[in-house]
């Protein structure tokens, strides 16, 4: 009758252990899933941070920079507005002119049109005055717009008194 | 000496199973404890996995948040850029104008005088043409050779160089050359200067 009591326990025992085997080995499976798709989070995780912390450095660097970035913001804003603002470049090769202390004797745009990312305003110039001044406009026309200088042609009007007409084909930008 | 036993068959048969049913629990047994050591040491593993996976993360955000502080500086940076490179796209390689004519002019000796420079470049090309007269056809020819040590500009062509009229003496020139790429764009002085 024991026997038989225990042979009974014994089986419930083992079919148990058996269940708890199967349980175990889910749990293992489950773990080992688990523990996979963390590393894979921590790689990716880690490629990220990587990046992160190289635009950091990059951006502590630029930050030492930061009034040189916004100066050059600034000018680049003003060399290459969001419109024409042909008013604004009249004004500006007027003064350049009066500066320079040469006669602003023309302007005349012509058909803007689109080159690149930005819109081209093409524009031809006449300007009198002596050798010198003529040189100190060159060499400030692109200060405050954009302005590419394609042709220049100068021509002696007074030999006398060292008189110079020059008459320049150049390109304004802007957005 | 042998041991006998006087126990009947099914009782031998009985105990036989028993005991068999004995081995196989602490074969399980067994099993199972392996399974659950196992199991402890992976649940260890992925708390420690957890772990650098949440140290990373903390450090990420941290990361994060510098950066988003630095975020305007950012986006002027890539404005800068963009525009920078739009400047230079939009001023090409032309030559700086003024520095050109100034080295041509300082070449120009007093027997020479210029009537007309035409320049013009576009894309990667430029060409200029000069008229003008000299005293004489020697000048014109000195004039040439020191015009030749001119930084920026090619082959020097001579058209022609003629006696206008007897009576002034003085000697037409005409010459061309082609003009070498200038070096981009630059941003005024005042930038340029601090970078």
């Amino acid at each position: 009758m024991n026997n038989t009591k225990s042979s009974s326990n014994n089986s419930v025992l083992l079919f148990l252990s058996g269940l708890v085997a199967v349980l175990l080995i889910v749990l293992i499976i489950f773990s080992m899933n688990k523990i996979n798709s963390i590393n894979e989070q921590i790689e990716n995780e880690t490629v990220m941070l990587d990046k992160n912390k190289v635009t950091l450095e990059k951006l502590k660097q630029l930050e030492l920079l930061r009034p040189e970035v916004e100066s050059a913001n600034n000018i680049l804003i003003k060399q290459i507005p969001d419109k024409p603002y042909e008013h604004s470049l009249i004004d500006y090769i007027y003064n350049l002119s009066e500066k320079n202390k040469n006669s602003f004797v023309e302007i005349k745009f012509e058909e803007r049109r689109q080159k690149n990312d930005l819109m081209e305003l093409p524009f031809k110039l006449t300007i009198n005055g002596e050798y010198s001044s003529i040189l100190g406009f060159l060499n400030n026309i692109s200060n405050e717009r954009l302005i590419r200088v394609d042709e220049i042609k100068i021509e002696s009007i007074d030999n006398a008194n060292g008189l110079i007409s020059t008459y320049i084909t150049a390109n304004a930008f802007y957005k | 000496m042998y041991s006998v036993s006087l126990l009947p068959y099914e009782y031998k048969l009985l105990n036989t199973k028993a005991r068999k049913k004995n081995v196989n629990l602490l074969i399980a047994i067994g099993v199972m404890g392996v399974l659950f050591v196992v199991y402890m040491v992976l649940t260890i593993v992925l708390t420690s996995t957890n772990a650098k996976l949440n140290d990373i993360r903390k450090e990420a955000y941290a990361v994060e948040s510098q950066i988003s502080k630095l975020d305007d500086l950012l986006a002027i940076s890539n404005e800068v850029n963009k525009m920078l490179n739009d400047a230079s796209l939009a001023a090409g390689s032309n030559p700086e104008w003024g520095n050109l004519i100034v080295s041509i002019g300082n070449s120009v000796p007093e027997s020479i005088s210029l009537k007309n420079i035409e320049m013009k470049y576009s894309t990667s090309e430029g060409q200029c043409s000069i008229k003008g007269f000299g005293l004489t056809h020697q000048s014109v020819s000195e004039w040439l050779k020191k015009l030749e040590e001119v930084d920026g500009i090619g082959e020097i062509k001579c058209e022609i160089s003629n006696i206008e009229t007897q009576q002034s003496g003085t000697v037409n020139f005409e010459l061309d050359f082609t003009i070498h790429k200038g070096p981009g764009y630059k941003l005024p002085v005042e930038v340029a200067g601090n970078e």
